[in-house]
């Protein structure tokens, strides 16, 4: 089965497929978070007792969602790199950090608007809050970590020793608003069902689909640059730089 | 069918995770109580309200307890097990309202709280204006 596999991450391989997907992904995700943005901020209607300031969940729980999931792709990137040496899943690694670091920025900024007219603060070195800020630092680090070393092959080592060991902050962010007493709220969707009125609920899967073509846009780029960065000087790359 | 090196290396990783996960675990089990960002009233009263320091006291209004003189407010906090009567000065955020959450920090003076610091706490809820006045 490896082998099937292997044939489609042949670098120059995924180098052209990401140059065909890039640009297309980048505007359905426009449009999409266009078309979600007019609706969660005109259509959908006012929350019983958050009023208006409710509409910035809509920003805040698809880049939470992502701040995770990305971190968790990472850490299985770093595990197949370390396992199997494929060179891809290295490259996906190093691509996906600055993404998830704006996700998380995204979250961390989007809550602290939100907080201050609901809970009545910035910033309160909550559960969640703190997990989630510490989930910054991991990204930061790994950016930093990025361009300490001297060979590539250490460096797409200790990140992927680095993503996996961090995993571990995931499960404390999700299950923080249960294991302990904190200002944030629990969980509205869960498996047993959504506290979110299906009226307003809707967009928010609508908003999590565009921000994943957009992240998906600018992930392909991360790859085609990294990728460049590798095997620029290869002929087979090269000639698709040039056209 | 997986090469032996590699299935060393998925068996080092496991034992590699599975002990950095022992280790946080326990680091966050001897941490459990300091974690929490506020108390309960059980808490405090558990403990004979020997509290001398700043803490933070968290749970529901209690409903028809809120009594507010100008700038004064005083309201009963529970957890539907205990109740403490807290008493503040100050600014109420905009989603203070009886049964809804709320944490308080400040300190005790005798039986009652005396916040210097309110936050809202809202429930995970979210319905349409409408909807609720039917």
């Amino acid at each position: 089965m490896y082998k099937y596999i292997a044939k489609y991450l042949l670098l120059p391989k995924v180098f052209r497929f990401f140059g065909v997907v890039v640009l297309p992904s980048l505007f359905t995700g426009l449009v999409g978070f266009f078309i979600c943005s007019y609706l969660a901020l005109f259509v959908l209607p006012a929350d019983a007792t958050q009023q208006e300031i409710y509409r910035i969940l809509f920003v805040h729980v698809p880049a939470a969602i992502f701040s995770e999931l990305i971190y968790i792709f990472m850490a299985c990137c770093g595990f197949i790199y370390l396992v199997w040496k494929t060179k891809i899943s290295a490259i996906m690694l190093r691509s996906a950090i600055s993404l998830g670091l704006v996700f998380t920025l995204i979250v961390l900024i989007s809550g602290a608007i939100w907080g201050k007219p609901t809970w009545g603060t910035y910033w309160v070195w909550d559960a969640r809050i703190t997990s989630t800020f510490i989930l910054l630092i991991q990204y930061i680090g790994l950016l930093a970590l990025r361009t300490s070393f001297n060979t590539m092959q250490t460096t797409d080592q200790i990140l992927s020793i680095v993503a996996i060991v961090g995993a571990i902050n995931i499960p404390i962010i999700k299950f923080s608003v249960n294991w302990w007493n904190t200002l944030h709220q629990n969980a509205s969707i869960t498996f047993s069902g959504s506290s979110i009125d299906a009226e307003m609920l809707y967009v928010l899967p609508l908003m999590l689909i565009s921000f994943g073509f957009i992240a998906f846009s600018i992930f392909g780029r991360n790859i085609q640059s990294e990728i460049i960065i590798r095997q620029g000087s290869s002929k087979k790359i090269g000639e698709l730089i040039n056209g | 069918m997986i090469r032996k090196n590699r299935l060393n290396k998925i068996y080092l990783l496991g034992f590699f995770l599975i002990a950095t996960i022992s280790i946080v675990y326990f680091v966050l089990k001897a941490l459990d109580k300091n974690i929490d960002l506020y108390l309960t009233p059980t808490d405090v009263i558990e403990s004979n309200y020997e509290m001398n320091n700043q803490f933070k006291l968290g749970g529901m209004v209690k409903e028809g307890s809120v009594k507010k003189t100008d700038l004064e407010v005083e309201f009963i906090v529970t957890d539907f097990n205990e109740e403490i009567l807290i008493s503040y000065q100050g600014i109420l955020p905009n989603l203070f309202k009886e049964n809804s959450g709320v944490v308080a920090s400040g300190s005790l003076d005798g039986n009652i709280f005396k916040a210097k610091e309110i936050l809202a706490k809202h429930d995970e809820n979210y319905m349409p204006v409408k909807l609720e006045e039917k």
